[in-house]
Formats: C-alpha cells, structure tokens, sequence
C-alpha cells in the first residue's frame, strides 16, 4: 500500500479554517472541523513533568485535565488515558493505561510536578471533496495559555488520497514556523539534566580542566538541594550525591594536580557533608524495591517483611529530617559555596606538582592506568575469589567510570560510549553483587534492634530470614554473571578498544601494543 | 482472505445495498474489508461518496495490479476501502475473451491485496458473463438477493441450472430474500416454496424499508444512519449468517 506519511505541524497560532478554505477554494474541497472555538472550562488542564523534564526532552508534553491524562508526542501521536480519581506524583501511582506505560518507561522513579496551566481543546477536522468524501483527516490539539497559543496538527493520510494529503500539507507548511510549545506558550521547562556536557580543551592544563569538571558537578550538586529539601523524589539525593562523589573521585583520581593538603582538606568536607545522607540512601534504595522484596519471600513471610519495612521508612523519616537540617544549616551553605569559590579560578587552586600538566595526555595515561588495574583485579577473580576481592573490583570499576566519564569530552564521544557500555554492564553486576551483600548486613542489623519481646518479633525474624536466605542465593548468581561479564571486559578486542583511544604514545607511533591475556602480565 | 461475492442476475433487487452494508457490518466487525464495485454504473462508489477510477481504465483492472491497487481508496469508515468502478468496466467481456484462462482472471487480480483484507465483496453487475463466471469460480460465498416475486424465484432457478451446466459449485450458492413485503401474500407464498426447494436459503431476510431506498439521500450505508431500524438492522443480522 502506498500510503504517504503522517506530517505533523505546530503553529503559535490557532488554525484557521477559514484562511485554509479560501486556499481550498480552486480544488474544490473544504476543511471542515470544530477546531479553535474557544475551549469550555472542563477543559483546563496542568502541564506535568519531572525535575530533568523527562517528558519534554522525549519530545512531548503530559497535560491532565478534569477527565483526562494526556501526552501529546509532537512527532508522533496523542495518546491518552481517564484522569486518576487520586492525587498522583510517581507513574506507578496511576491506574493501568497507556500513558502510565509510557510514564513508566521515561521516568519511573520521578515525581510529576506542575509545569504550567493550560486549556485545552482537541479535535479531528475533516478535508473534505465536492462530494463531501473524507479524502485526509487532520488531528489538532489547541492549547491556551492567557494569551498564547499553540497548535499541534497531525494528519492523517487517507489510501487513495495522496493528492489531497499533500496539497492540505503544503497549506500547512505555509502557515508558519514550526514552533515548540514552549516557544509559543512561553512555559518554564526545566533545563536540568545530571549528566551536563562539559566543555575541555585537550592542551589546557590539568588543573583547568579539573577545575571546569568540579563546578559543573558542583552545580548539579546544588541544583538537587531544593527538591531534596521538599523531598519531591528520591533522585534528588541520588543525583546530590553522585555529584559530590563524582567531585571526590576526580580530585582524587586527578592524582597530582591539587595540592596535598588541599585535597584533604576537601575530603574531609565531603566526608562530612555526606555522611548523614549515607543512611536516607540506604533506606531509599530498600523502599523503592519493597515490591520485589515481598515477591522474594512467600506469603507467610509478608507480615514480617510489614514490619521491616516499617522499620525501615522510620530509619528514612528520621534520616531525612537530619539531611534537610544539614542542606538548610548555615554551615553547609557556607562549606559548599566556599568550595564553589575555590575551583571558580584555576589559577587560584593551591597547585600540585601534575596541575600544568596537558589535559588529554594526563588523562589519557590516567585512564588506561585504572583499566590496567582493573584487568589486573579481574583476571583472578574465581568463583571462590573472597567477597572483598570483588567489593575491591566495584569500587575500581567505579573510579574508571568517573574518571572516562569526567575525560569524555577530550576522547571520541563513539568510543567511549562504547566502552563505557561494556563497563557499565559489568558495574550493574557488581552493584547488585554489593547491595545484596549490604542487605544481608543490614537485614542482620535490623533484627538486632528488634527487641525479642516485641510483638511480630517472631514473623520478623522469620521474614528477614526468608529474605537472607533469597537475598545469598541472588548473590550467588550475580557472581556467576560477573565472572561471564569479565571476560568481555578484559578480552583483547576490549583491550585494543582501551589503548587505541587512550594509549595516545603508541597510537602516536602507530605501534601495536602487547595485549593482556587472562594468564597475566607483569606489565599491568 | 474470504471472498463474498452479492450477485444476482435480475437487476433492482437489493444488491448494491446489501454490498454496501454487507461490507459496512464487516468493518464494524473490526475485519478490515474490501469492497469492490464490479458494476459500470458505480453505485456502491456514489454511497460512499467516492468518484469513479479515473486511472483504472480498459484492461488495466486485469492486467496492472499496481493500477489496481492505487485505485483503491480508504472509505470515511475504519476498517473499509472501496474499489470504485468506472464506465469502461462494461467491456469487461471484451478484454476478459481476449486473455488467456478468462475465467480465472479475477483471482490474479486479486492476489496483491491478499494480505491487506480480510474480507473481500464483490458488488457484481446483474448479467451472467465473462465476468460472473470469474466470480463463481473465485468466491468462497455467493449471496443471492430474491425478492419474493415469480420472476425473481425463475431467474434463481436459471442460475442454479448454470452452475450445474458449467459444473460450478452450487453450495457456493447463498439465496435471502430481499425487499419482502410481508403483506403482500404472494411474497410470503413465494418464500415458503423457495426454502422448500433450496436448502441454503439463508434465515435473515430483509423487508422492503424506505430507510434503505434513503441510501442514496445519505449517500451513506443504512447501517451508519438507521441501524436501529429492524429492515436495515437485518443486514448485519445477514452478515453474521454468512460468515457463519
């Protein structure tokens, strides 16, 4: 079937139907539709979306109204289900729909927050011949704000009807500049996003580029403060923290260019702004999971399994009320923009002896240093390799992300993607291999704070049994998952991948460089 | 792909209506259906608003599948295309006796859309030629519109006869009664003595109603706009039984 495709057109303006008709005129056909009549007060609605704009950046708007919630993909299609009875903030909350689905994909752990009010109108015109057959049908969503205006037109091609499908197109095209709705509804979207791009230039001295990498996640960092004060969602402590940590890797990775005792000064800062956060984390990751939990242990262990939880929500209301004292205290105000200030001028950054240093070599020689040692780590790792061997692989598997992470904007954007992808999906392993092994501890701990008297104390030493006898067995396979996924990590096309991008002397020189194999190389 | 071909050789007994609503129950039925109007005089088009095939001319309809194929156009229904008909459509003879295996021209035709429907009906024109034998050979079902009356029951029996002559399958053969006037005796008689000699006389039969002769006011099948009516309701009544 030769059917055109569907062309989608969005104006700063209603559509005029009457402007169309007139151009319509000489082919004998006419729009026909109830479009852009003002819309009635059942149609007003809120345009929703997370902190990091999920729904914007995916190329669509979420808009709820009385009845209806609704996503309109600009380029692509308007899909919608009944509006929730309840108050909702997270996709889960909602009833199973297509939207939900759709939510669930782009952002399941965010809350939706309003963005800005709307009224909407929605219709579908009809471009009609002189016989008053249908020959294209067009899709509108009309949205209203104050004064502002913005049209989403989609047509909908008919078989047999090519011409009209591209004479009605070319009418549209003519209407004007395509516009994004926040363009013309003047809306506030968000600009967030935790991963910026960071600008570096490969012969600027290390300290520079240090500098750059440390404000930009620093401004991360203080961008999350507000949305983990009102607790909007989890990854506002999440994002917080991974920011710092990123921050604290690279100062430490960036081995040579701070000076000494700088540096450990700000370690010490960075221990102490975090470690009343450390707990709310640790509870976050447990409450977010409470579902899979319970599917873990059979139904006689659920009454327990209630009690541990509500043990565990506790020790996270208690941590968060400690955390949102902390972000609100003066003296973190006062520590965190003194280390803004420190790194805003390089050149005032007390210096160590690599800070001159060019960037793209120092980091270059940098990272295939950690991959080396990773390899090294990784080639004897068995399946009787103690736990700590394998804590000790997460963590260095860890610092080689932050670090190409930090370098990324000096390499090859392809590259390193890729092989970050391999890393990633190694360190997804070993993150599973350590949570299930910190649960187990703090299964552990939980029972003894329990007092043997208490009531449930019976079912929640059963359940947090049943739990830790789930939570080994799961460790067990994610070792076995390691292993398999080591191989690929270390094996020489991941090898040859690591040295032709950051072994910059040989790919200078165009030499081959030796491999490692999995029996070992002193050279590591 | 199932293949209904609403066929009668006696003209104005019904069957472009039932084409039309036939067609119109399937799509609602949620199969997406193809209605081919094989008649020059095009009606089964002009109810549903769509203009004659301009490209589909001469011998194109058997022997341009790609021409065939563009003709088609998306009906203002879901699920329902049309294949308009055009005036030269009437020398379908002349271009069918000038090819080779003549009488089984239509399946090739129709093989390109195979996958797109899953129900094909034939709006045939009211002759027995080239044409109607390429029907009787491809259709899975011929319905037969009969209105109640001595002509009508005589040109079934020639039908019949034919099948037999030319060793066509007559348990193709699916005969309703069609326009009943349940007043008029002679109707009533007429289709007492039918069912007692043809066993596949179909149950639904569909009474003579003005909200089908509005059809062409609407320009519309009856089903979108008189559905509750009991004579237009009888039509996806019919459409059950033949599927059946």
């Amino acid at each position: 079937m030769n059917l055109p495709a569907s062309q989608t057109f969005m104006l700063s303006a209603g559509i005029n139907v009457k402007k169309i008709n007139a151009l319509l005129k000489d082919a004998n056909m006419t729009l026909s539709g109830a479009a852009c009549e003002p819309p009635d007060k059942d149609e007003e609605g809120t345009v929703l979306d997370t902190f990091d704009a999920a729904v914007y950046n995916s190329g669509a708007l979420l808009i709820q109204t009385k009845f209806n919630l609704t996503r309109i993909g600009w380029s692509g299609d308007v899909t919608v289900q009944a509006a929730p009875q309840l108050q909702w903030q997270f996709a889960r909350q909602l009833p199973k729909g297509p939207v939900r689905d759709l939510l669930l994909d782009l952002s399941a752990l965010r809350a939706f927050t309003p963005v800005g009010q709307v009224t909407i109108s929605q219709d579908t015109l009809s471009l009609l011949d002189d016989e008053q057959k249908t020959c294209c049908r067009i899709e509108s969503v009309t949205l209203h704000r104050g004064k502002f205006i913005w049209t989403w037109l989609r047509t909908r091609p008919m078989r047999g009807y090519n011409d009209s499908h591209t004479l009605i197109c070319d009418i549209l095209k003519n209407m004007g500049n395509p516009v994004l709705p926040t363009q013309a509804l003047k809306l506030r979207i968000s600009d967030y996003t935790s991963k910026p791009v960071i600008q570096l230039s490969e012969t600027a001295p290390a300290r520079q580029s240090l500098c750059t990498i440390v404000q930009t996640f620093l401004q991360v960092t203080r961008q999350n403060e507000p949305g983990l004060i009102e607790d909007l969602d989890t990854e506002f402590l999440h994002q917080w923290r991974v920011s710092l940590r990123k921050v604290r890797s690279v100062l430490t990775l960036f081995k040579g260019v701070v000076a000494a005792e700088t540096l450990d000064q700000l370690k010490l800062d960075f221990k102490e702004i975090m470690q009343d956060t450390n707990m709310m984390r640790d509870r976050d990751v447990y409450l977010l999971s409470r579902d899979d939990y319970f599917a873990l242990v059979p139904p006689q262990a659920h009454p327990g399994l209630g009690v541990l939880f509500d043990l565990l929500q506790q020790d996270r209301d208690e941590a968060y009320g400690k955390v949102k004292a902390m972000l609100k205290s003066r003296e973190y105000k006062k520590q965190i923009k003194s280390i803004q200030k420190l790194f805003e001028n390089p050149k005032a950054l007390p210096k160590g002896p690599k800070a001159d240093a060019p960037s793209k070599v120092f980091a270059a020689d940098l990272v295939l240093k950690r991959y080396k040692k990773v390899c090294r780590l990784a080639k004897n790792i068995t399946e009787k390799t103690p736990d700590e061997t394998i804590h000790e692989l997460r963590i260095q598997c860890k610092k080689l992300r932050y670090l190409i992470e930090s370098a990324q904007p000096l390499f090859d954007a392809k590259q390193v993607k890729k092989l970050l992808k391999t890393l990633k999906g190694l360190q997804e392993h070993l993150g599973s291999f350590n949570d299930q092994s910190v649960q187990q501890a703090t299964l552990a701990q939980c029972l003894d704070r329990y007092p043997e008297t208490a009531p449930n104390a019976t079912a929640l030493a059963e359940s947090i049994g049943a739990l830790t006898a789930m939570l080994y067995r799961k460790q067990l396979a994610e070792r076995q998952m390691i292993i398999e996924n080591l191989s690929s990590f270390y094996s020489p096309d991941t090898q040859e991948a690591f040295n032709a991008l950051f072994d910059l002397k040989t790919t200078k020189n165009k030499q081959a460089k030796p491999q490692v194999d999995s029996q070992g190389d002193k050279d590591l | 792909m199932k293949l209904i071909a609403c066929y009668s050789n006696k003209g104005g007994v019904g069957k472009t209506a039932t084409s039309v609503n036939l067609a119109y129950a399937s799509a609602l039925s949620g199969s997406r259906t193809l209605l081919c109007d094989l008649d020059p005089q095009g009606a089964s088009g002009f109810y549903f608003r769509v203009k004659p095939s301009k490209k589909l001319k001469n011998n194109t309809f058997f022997e341009d599948t790609k021409k065939f194929a563009d003709a088609i156009r998306e009906s203002d229904y879901e699920n329902l295309d049309l294949l308009p008909a055009n005036m030269s459509f009437r020398d379908f003879d002349i271009f069918l006796s000038r090819m080779k295996k003549s009488r089984s021209r239509l399946n090739k035709v129709l093989k390109p859309v195979d996958g797109e429907y899953d129900v094909v009906i034939l709006d045939c024109p009211p002759n027995i030629s080239l044409l109607s034998e390429n029907v009787f050979k491809v259709a899975d079902r011929i319905v037969v519109p009969v209105i109640p009356t001595t002509l009508s029951q005589r040109t079934l029996e020639q039908l019949y006869a034919f099948f037999k002559q030319q060793g066509y399958k007559s348990s193709k053969i699916f005969p309703f009664f069609s326009m009943v006037q349940q007043s008029k005796s002679l109707h009533v008689e007429t289709m007492e003595e039918i069912r007692g000699e043809h066993e596949q006389v179909m149950k639904t039969w569909i009474p003579f109603s003005t909200h089908i002769e509005r059809m062409g006011v609407y320009r519309a099948p009856a089903l979108t706009y008189a559905g509750k009516e009991g004579a237009v309701a009888a039509y996806e009544q019919l459409w059950q039984e033949v599927q059946s």
